[in-house]
């Protein structure tokens, strides 16, 4: 009696435990940046319509989750707003004894954004270092703390904003984020995020609080731009001489431009699965691509095919 | 075997598993501290060094013949529109030469088009140069004179050159750039000065940050690799480990005095560092323990960091360049995590035990069995829900209703304390007909009343003298900053999740402690609030201790509000208008990404284990109240 009934909480436990069986079924596995969280969804459903047996599973936390997760073959890709640092590659080594395979699969910049009240129209990298950087190794000039700081008579400021007495709220993203590190090696000169920049832990987050506070300032990845708030043109100088860019379009030189890269580990000589390789060709096909440039990306495909052509022969 | 038997065989059997189940407990919680105590603790080893291997004649590696001049160019260009690299090749004379490298990618065309070279030739004010070179952000080159002055040149492609004034920096025989070329060590004599560049009115200045005393003159000073960490070679043949920002040596070596002098340091992988004598001997002396080790006083202390323009307590670890002194300051985390809690309490104190004095002693049972599970229903929302909806709803109007909320502060205790004096009188001598179970339906329009007058109260007072916003008020006149996340947002969600807790358990201290006293007190004439304080409070007080104590424990370990609502700033602030930055949402944020056995990963593991550590004495405290309140009026509650 007693023991039948505890087969029967087994059986049941098992059958729980068990995944549903469907026969044929692969799960591409994605570890890694926020920044192109939105583009693979996009590609993953498109992908699912062409292999309905594919599951696609995205993981966002940051692009440093992504390494540890490939090392430890727990993800298919890794998702990065920045190539491997050394240390992660070290990492990798040590446990795979082989380099992560990496390619270049579309281009982003960031966008700063600020409220709609906010005047302010363009900000220089100068101003940038000034309102988020805690030494100013790139500006060297004192801190900016209120809006009024800011350009005022010059012509980058709009009439009628409202905010002109507010202090700078300047946001950021968590210290995992490959944004974090990006804004800060170029921006900041790799120098310290004053204390005061908030670490959010999402772009939306982001978003959601520059379009509510007036004095906010934020750097998002420009996919996530939208009307509700107002992306600022970024200066920068080429050969002395001074131009302006909307950075909410990739197609558009943006001092804060970069690469964002997928990772995926294969054995040197092997070849990656079915599934992977289906994926890569579909990514850099036309309708992979189309998805890229409608998510507001633009596309990398040049060192992507190179990369193809050696792990899926 | 008879059924009695068997029974007691069950029983048996059941007490030894809560037993053993007990002991398991105590052992898990005794593995986590072990476990987060080994991981953290060798963060505090003391370096050493020690001589590896000695060879004799070996030929010193051949210094390259560029006249002292540094061949480094502007470290690894981040993907700039426009990069540049500078070198210098040379100097001598007071003239400086070199040549910038730029690159524009030009259009939409992405592919990076090379730019020119353009070489320069700087004369400088400087009567003599001792030492050029470049720095960390790129197109700067800072210039020595040994006669202790610095200069900063900025180099650019359209004007050749612009130099700031020179500063006077102390006088040096000798210029050292530290990793990350943020900073130098001029040698001079006995002392190395530490010279590094801050900003100012007038753009980078050189400022000495701090003076290493040495116990001799030095021969050779030499950087150990990227680590921020330096040897220094003395005329005694000792050999001292210093740690850039720290002016005591952290670990020495003596040579003895027999051998002769150094003639070069190398930094050869990690660990060993090559000695080259002046003989041609080579020796290769292992440093252990100076990676991932910090001293206590990296943690608590304030300190003028490189690169900062004032002595600070601040957070911010491993930098992503590299070179970059990381920060930290375990004093802004605990302070966002105590005041956060403060700010809960503070909050949901009052009201939580205010309810549940009423719910559980005054208030009818039928009333109660519904008014209680509600409250207990508040338990019911996990941190991230209380957060996600403080997030979308109240952090966009918590700054337009500043002044409202102050008024609705003030407005409820003076109500309270009017209606008390008007009342108190006659409940005093008519308690049967006020403390009635109407009285709360009587409250609820009153309250709400105080709650809508205070908040009219508020927004009058802020239109009249705050011009319609206080915080912009605050902001523009009184230079208070205040930040769309700031602790008093996180201090009202975390009440949310506070309150449940405390009311739950102080209600039930209250409404289980023994009736008699109470009731006799109530027989012999007291009122009913005189009852309750002389009959009910002394035995329900541990509880309502307990209950205060989880309540800090539920705020202290909270993560997910405070990861979404704080605004992670390591600011050190009283103002709960700004940002704080707690350890549990640290821990959440950076646990993931940080490297296993890097010093990140141990601090973060200390900060682990101080986190347990003080949710553990408030549990102990919490549990030592209860047991003296036991021991005095002989209840187990």
């Amino acid at each position: 009696m007693f023991r039948r009934r505890l087969s029967l909480l087994t059986l049941q436990c098992v059958f729980l435990l068990a995944p549903p069986a469907t026969a044929t079924s692969e799960v591409l596995t994605f570890v890694g940046s926020d920044t192109m969280s939105r583009l693979i969804t996009a590609w993953g459903e498109e992908f699912r319509q062409k292999f309905p047996d594919v599951v696609v599973d995205i993981q966002v936390t940051g692009s440093a989750a992504a390494p540890p997760a490939l090392a430890e073959r727990v993800a298919n890709f890794g998702v990065m707003s920045r190539p491997f640092g050394d240390g992660e590659l070290v990492d990798f080594m040590r446990r795979q004894g082989f380099m992560p395979e990496g390619m270049v699969v579309a281009r982003d910049s960031l966008a700063v954004i600020v409220n709609h009240q906010n005047p302010v129209l363009s900000l220089s990298l100068e101003q940038l270092d000034r309102i988020f950087s805690q030494g100013r190794l790139c500006s060297g000039l004192p801190s900016f703390t209120h809006w009024h700081q800011i350009g005022s008579g010059s012509l980058d400021i709009e009439e009628g904003g409202s905010n002109r007495d507010r202090p700078i709220a300047p946001l950021g993203r968590t210290a995992v984020s490959g944004s974090y590190g990006f804004f800060k090696n170029t921006v900041l000169c790799g120098g310290d995020f004053h204390p005061r920049v908030a670490e959010l832990p999402g772009f939306a987050a982001i978003v959601r609080a520059v379009s509510q506070d007036s004095g906010a300032i934020g750097y998002v990845g420009s996919g996530f731009v939208d009307s509700s708030v107002k992306a600022v043109a970024i200066e920068s100088r080429i050969d002395g001489l001074q131009t302006k860019n909307s950075s909410s379009s990739a197609s558009q030189p943006s001092p804060l431009k970069r690469d964002l890269y997928l990772y995926l580990a294969v054995v040197p000589g092997g070849a990656g699965s079915v599934a992977e390789c289906a994926f890569l060709r579909f990514i850099t096909s036309t309708a992979g691509r189309e998805i890229l440039i409608e998510q507001g990306f633009s596309p990398g495909e040049v060192e992507a095919s190179g990369v193809i052509e050696n792990v899926c022969p | 075997m008879s059924v009695r038997n068997y029974r007691a065989v069950v029983d048996m059997g059941a007490e030894w598993f809560i037993r053993s189940t007990s002991v398991v407990i105590l052992l898990v919680i005794a593995g986590f501290f072990l476990q987060m105590a080994s991981t953290a603790l060798p963060l505090f080893k003391e370096p050493r060094i020690s001589l590896a291997e000695v060879e004799s004649a070996v030929a010193t590696p051949v210094v390259s013949e560029i006249p002292r001049a540094v061949r480094d160019t502007g470290s690894d260009s981040p993907p700039l529109l426009v990069t540049s690299d500078l070198s210098i090749t040379g100097f001598e004379d007071g003239i400086v030469h070199g040549f910038l490298r730029t690159s524009a990618h030009s259009g939409a065309d992405l592919s990076a088009a090379r730019g020119a070279v353009t070489s320069f030739s700087i004369a400088t004010g400087l009567p003599s140069i001792s030492y050029a070179s470049t720095i960390a952000n790129g197109g700067y080159v800072a210039l020595f004179s040994a006669d202790g002055f610095f200069q900063l040149g900025k180099i650019n492609e359209s004007d050749s050159a612009k130099l700031f004034p020179p500063v006077r920096i102390p006088r040096h025989d000798e210029v050292l750039s530290t990793p990350g070329k943020r900073s130098w060590l001029l040698l001079a004599g006995d002392k190395i000065h530490h010279v590094h560049l801050e900003a100012s009115e007038g753009g980078l200045i050189a400022v000495p940050l701090l003076e290493y005393r040495l116990d001799g003159p030095a021969l050779v000073v030499s950087n150990v690799g990227l680590t921020r960490h330096f040897v220094v070679a003395d005329g005694e043949s000792r050999f001292s480990l210093y740690k850039l920002g720290q002016a005591k040596s952290r670990a020495t070596y003596s040579a003895g005095a027999s051998l002769s002098q150094v003639e070069k340091i190398e930094w050869n992988g990690p660990g060993h560092v090559d000695v080259f004598r002046v003989n041609g001997a080579l020796e290769r002396y292992r440093i252990d323990n100076f990676l991932n080790t910090l001293d206590v006083g990296d943690l608590l202390l304030p300190k003028h960091y490189e690169g900062y323009s004032e002595v600070t307590n601040t957070w911010q670890p491993e930098g992503i360049a590299e070179g970059v002194e990381p920060k930290y300051s375990f004093l802004p985390l605990l302070w966002g995590t105590l005041s956060s809690a403060f700010f809960a309490l503070i909050l949901s104190l009052p009201v939580a035990l205010g309810a549940a004095v009423y719910v559980g002693y005054f208030m009818t049972p039928a009333y109660r069995e519904i008014i209680k599970p509600v409250i207990e229903m508040l338990a019911a929302f996990p941190g991230v829900v209380i957060a996600g909806l403080a997030m979308l709803w109240l952090a966009p109007r918590l700054q337009e209703f500043v002044a409202e909320l102050i008024g609705m502060f003030v407005m409820i205790p003076v109500t309270v304390s009017v209606l008390a004096m008007l009342l108190g009188s006659r409940v005093r001598s008519r308690p049967g007909r006020y403390f009635s179970r109407r009285l709360p339906l009587l409250l609820v329009p009153i309250l709400s009343g105080a709650l809508y007058g205070g908040a009219w109260l508020g927004s009058f007072v802020d239109a009249h003298f705050f011009g319609g916003s206080l915080v912009g008020w605050l902001a523009a006149n009184r230079g208070v900053s205040v930040s769309y996340f700031n602790g008093l947002l996180v201090g009202l969600a975390l009440s949310v999740a506070t309150f449940p807790v405390i009311f739950s358990l102080a209600e039930e201290a209250i409404f289980s402690s023994p009736n008699s006293a109470a009731a006799g007190s109530l027989a012999l004439g007291a009122s009913p609030w005189q009852s309750f304080v002389d009959g009910v409070l002394p035995y329900a007080a541990s509880g309502i201790v307990a209950a205060l104590m989880l309540g800090l424990s539920r705020a202290i370990g909270e993560t997910m509000i405070l990861l979404l609502l704080s605004g992670n700033m390591p600011l050190l602030t009283v103002s709960p208008l700004e940002g704080i930055r707690s350890v549990a949402a640290t821990l959440a944020i950076e646990l993931p990404e940080a490297a296993v056995g890097s010093s990140h990963f141990r601090v973060l593991f200390l900060a682990a284990l101080m986190l347990f550590l003080l949710t553990f004495a408030i549990n102990t405290i919490a549990q030592l109240v209860k047991r003296r309140w036991h021991h005095r009026y002989g209840v187990s509650a």
